[in-house]
């Protein structure tokens, strides 16, 4: 008896899937109720730039992302020889910081850090030199943390293969295309397709630091759609937000199209069959022992340092002007563990799906990720206004209300990203495994706690950070709910861009998402450390 | 199945439980985060304490108050009883028939309550709070909001450096004049260029040149004062689809080429400098002008980080020309507390409370403050009041305004950056303003 490919137990979280779909749709719901008049004759709609814009915006899309893979592949490569329990190993912790501490302040630090060089005014002498410098800032900010989950991913290979490599004496390039690109092909087609979407809506850095425009040739995809919904505004708020839709849902059919596109030759690239090696005709040296401790391998976390304290030189901060945002962050913790458990049981149901097509990527996988990815693929001012929708259609004003619809919100949103950083997590359970349990009537629960939780606690509380930070350093919901929840991130753009910006002020806020930052690595650190320590008395 | 029906139970209780409940005693107020809603922020517990009603200020950045306050209108929300915006939003909130006007919420009153009306800068209200009456058909209008502040922008001049003795003498060595503050564009393109050192230890400006909004509001100065402006009218929020656009012309090209002839004499990358990074750079000091909107000198000049900063001097713009700016108190429509919310503001407006506001940054729209002995111990009084005094429109605030706004930007940028020439930026303004408004228009109707 085979029984594979089927579900297991018969509960309602074989359909979390396509609730998840349906819960968006309801979401923006308001908006759709108004898309058959998107088209309408006598509306005519102004589109000055939007096809060169859209265009600019895939091109830095694609080579943000390409670059983003391909340079941390190469610098994990280099660091897979550091032990994770060394000084060395701990000290790379550091390189997701630039992703914890979120855009805004990511764009804060580089603003004041530009300010003072004449790399700003070389940015302004050409687009190209602009864009330069904002692929740089995206290396830094999503570069250094694929390095690191690439150097975990490499750590995570048995040392079997090292060894049986070093045996034959193959290449160290040998080494990294047979085992670790198969081995890490699931996480960089994740990350890849994850930098694709944050690049190609890419606003808060550009905006904030370069205050791109029109007549800069500058402006990338969201910051047109935005520019052009708060023109509209003036003229109406139902013709603003027919403008909108409109050319969100073109911009979502061009970047889904697109993003398939990339997909499959991304997917393509690195999923070709591997050529045989021949094993005993090559003659160079791959090492599996850890080499000794180098100063070069501190470079990586010192890149992601020098930015991170520059700011500190360039301006001073005033701790007396502190607000209470302490409820802020208890609530981002909420939101953070609430996503999580979410994300974990989403991608534990989807899993269950089917044990083949939902262990590895296929086209089945594919389009499931895709769907689950639409919410990224949505423009990020239609989240917005469908947010301001809601809180006007409900006619919400307690307190209670606001908090539930934030934290809701707020899971939706991160579950693309969280779930499928957990959905391929989980590909590495293999369908024999689940196939196992199933023949042995083993329940749900069960099945969860020995081959999941167990399996993944770090993965899970890995994706509690993101979740975590990416709750605390969100710009949408945030703002639409500010009048009543406190937002860390509204107040730090505040004091950036608003008329009583203070620049003190902004320091204060960075400082603390850095504090926020090294207190999450500190305990991944400790997390790691208990693992290991589990894994090895095991 | 009975899970299912549970967890939709549970919804349901939630989102009933989540009706409002709006008190009459409740008022929102919604506003820019400026030292306008900063000082009502600051006096609004004594009417809280005075007449019971609390009083709960949302300050929110330039764009997100747009955002807000038109989702909250144009859905018939009452979360925001008094919105405080800029004349730009006139058009959209009179149209779509959002806000109540002067005469509607007047009713019932005595005309003594309204004795105030004739200290109030008559062209700066005419500018932020008047609109047509659509009902009539004839171009007559009517008063739609009493205004919050009645702002203009200001030269603001580095004391030290014009005071200083060397300087004065290589000024009128090199000049034949003496050095003081400048009053016609000739003396401040003199200045401007006296002050940049070779070596870029000093300067003579610092312009805003970032795109949104703030290239615009600095630019229309020099376009309306030294050439003939956008389009012929009285106000900004005047005009139809039959409004001549009048931007290609012989002066405003001479605006424009005396524009880029100042890009020598200024301090930081243009682009991105914006209201908060401009004031940065002139306060470190070796900057000797800059142009700066009345209510930006409070919190980010004369009082940033709380401290008295009496390094700068305040005068009027060069020219005989000032920008008129501010906004006005709208009253949703839908406000249940839309009477209170007027009371509050015939409460604010009153000379007392002005003063003590004007005290903490607030640029009064009424004329009798700036002669208050204590407000006129602050440094800017003078300069604002006499710019109010001679105040014409600049700034566009009909339902184009936003796009006129975008393409003058674009193409001075495009200018600044040496990519067209200024005869071909003004045709292509002239074009796109004049297709922009036809589309605009059409729309509208």
């Amino acid at each position: 008896m085979k029984p594979s490919n089927k579900l297991v137990g018969l509960s309602l979280w074989k359909y979390a899937p396509v609730l998840a779909i349906i819960l968006l749709l309801v979401y923006l719901l308001p908006l759709l109720t108004k898309a058959g008049s998107l088209f309408s004759e006598n509306f005519k709609i102004s589109a000055n730039g939007y096809d060169t814009t859209f265009l600019r915006s895939l091109i830095f899309a694609v080579t943000s992302s390409s670059l983003c893979i391909i340079i941390s592949l190469r610098i994990a490569f280099f660091l897979s020889n550091i032990e994770a329990s060394s000084k060395a190993g701990k000290s790379l912790s550091l390189l997701i910081v630039p992703f914890l501490i979120g855009n805004t302040s990511t764009a804060f630090i580089f603003k004041i850090i530009l300010l003072r060089s004449p790399l700003m005014d070389w940015a302004y002498q050409s687009p190209l030199n602009l864009f330069l410098i904002l692929l740089i800032i995206q290396l830094w900010q999503f570069g250094t943390l694929f390095v690191y989950l690439f150097w975990l991913s490499f750590k995570s290979i048995q040392n079997r293969f090292g060894q049986y490599f070093a045996a034959f004496r193959l290449t160290r390039f040998e080494y990294f295309k047979e085992i670790c690109l198969p081995h890490s092909r699931n996480l960089i087609i994740l990350l890849t397709f994850i930098c694709f979407i944050f690049s190609f809506y890419e606003d808060v850095k550009i905006s904030l630091i370069f205050r791109v425009s029109e007549g800069l040739d500058s402006e990338m995809i969201s910051h047109w759609i935005y520019r052009n919904f708060h023109s509209d505004l003036l003229i109406g708020y139902k013709y603003a937000i027919q403008n909108t839709n409109h050319f969100s849902l073109v911009t979502m059919l061009g970047l889904s199209l697109s993003f398939l596109i990339f997909g499959i030759l991304f997917a393509f690239l690195i999923g070709r069959p591997q050529k045989k090696i021949s094993f005993f005709t090559k003659r160079q040296k791959w090492n599996y022992q850890f080499s000794k401790i180098s100063i070069v391998y501190f470079i990586p976390p010192i890149i992601v340092a020098i930015p991170l304290l520059s700011a500190f030189v360039f301006n001073d901060i005033h701790f007396e002007q502190i607000s209470p945002l302490f409820s802020s962050l208890i609530l981002c913790i909420v939101g953070g563990s609430l996503a999580t458990i979410c994300a974990i049981f989403f991608s534990f149901s989807a899993r269950l799906i089917n044990f083949n097509k939902m262990g590895s990527f296929n086209s089945f996988s594919y389009l499931f990720l895709f769907l689950l990815f639409v919410i990224l693929l949505l423009p990020p001012i239609e989240i917005m206004i469908s947010g301001y929708q809601w809180i006007h259609l409900l006619n919400l004003s307690e307190s209670f209300s606001y908090i539930f619809f934030w934290l809701l919100g707020h899971i939706i949103l991160s579950l693309p990203l969280l779930g499928g950083f957990l959905i391929v997590t989980h590909f590495q359970v293999t369908p024999n495994e689940l196939n196992y349990c199933y023949v042995h009537n083993v329940r749900r629960n069960e099945l969860f706690r020995l081959n999941f939780l167990k399996k993944f606690r770090t993965e899970y509380f890995l994706a509690f950070l993101f979740a975590f930070t990416l709750i605390l350093n969100e710009g949408l919901l945030n703002k639409v709910f500010s009048d009543r929840i406190p937002s860390f991130i509204s107040a730090l753009n505040e004091s950036i861009s608003s008329k009583n910006a203070d620049y003190s002020l902004s320091m204060l806020y960075y400082f603390l998402s850095l504090i926020i930052a090294l207190l999450c690595i500190t305990v991944w650190i400790r997390s790691m450390k208990k693992n290991t320590n589990e894994k090895n008395t095991i | 199945m009975k899970k299912c029906t549970i967890c939709l139970i549970w919804f349901l209780t939630l989102l009933l439980s989540c009706n409002r409940d709006n008190s009459k005693n409740d008022i929102a107020i919604i506003g820019e985060n400026t030292s306008s809603l900063a000082s009502i922020s600051k006096i609004k517990e004594q009417y809280s304490n005075q007449y019971h009603i609390k009083i709960t200020t949302y300050p929110c950045e330039f764009s997100t108050l747009s955002e807000k306050s038109n989702a909250d209108l144009a859905n018939g929300g009452s979360m925001y009883d008094i919105i405080m915006q800029y004349n730009f939003s006139l058009s959209s909130f009179v149209r779509n028939n959002y806000v109540y006007s002067l005469d509607e919420l007047k009713k019932n009153l005595p005309d003594s309550l309204f004795s105030f009306e004739s200290d109030l800068f008559a062209q700066d209200w005419r500018e932020v709070g008047y609109y047509y009456d659509l009902q009539k058909h004839d171009g007559s209008i009517k008063q739609i909001g009493y205004p919050f502040a009645s702002n203009s922008m200001i030269l603001v001049y580095n004391k030290e450096m014009f005071e200083n003795p060397e300087n004065r003498t290589a000024f009128e060595k090199k000049y034949g004049y003496q050095l003081s503050i400048p009053v016609t564009w000739d003396q401040f393109v003199h200045i401007a260029d006296f002050f940049t050192s070779k070596h870029k230890s000093t300067f003579g400006l610092c312009m805003e040149g970032a795109s949104s909004g703030e290239l615009y509001y600095e630019f229309v100065n020099y376009l309306f004062s030294i050439g003939d402006g956008v389009m012929k009218k009285k106000s900004g929020w005047e005009g139809d689809e039959n409004t001549p656009v009048i931007i290609n012309t012989e002066n405003n090209l001479k605006a424009l080429r005396y524009y880029l002839n100042l890009k020598p004499y200024n301090k930081g990358d243009f682009f991105n400098v914006d209201q908060p990074l401009q004031t940065k750079l002139f306060k470190e000091g070796n900057v000797a002008m800059a142009i700066m909107w009345s209510d930006l000198i409070y919190p980010q000049i004369y009082k940033s980080e709380g401290k008295e900063d009496n390094r700068f001097g305040y005068a009027t713009i060069p020219g005989g020309k000032s920008i008129l700016g501010g906004g006005a108190f709208y009253i949703n429509r839908n406000s249940k507390s839309a009477n209170e919310s007027f009371k509050l503001i015939l409460w604010l407006l009153n000379e007392n409370n002005q003063i003590e506001m004007a005290k903490q940054g607030l640029c009064s729209p009424r004329k009798s403050i700036y002669e208050n002995p204590e407000v006129q111990k602050i440094p800017y009084t003078k300069a604002v009041k006499a710019s109010l005094e001679r105040g014409v429109y600049m700034a566009e605030a009909g339902p184009e305004s936003d796009k006129i706004n975008q393409i003058i930007t674009n193409y001075v940028q495009r200018t600044w950056r040496g990519e067209i020439a200024p005869e071909k930026a003004l045709e292509s303004m002239q074009k796109e303003i004049s297709s922009a408004r036809v589309e605009i228009f059409k729309n509208i109707k």
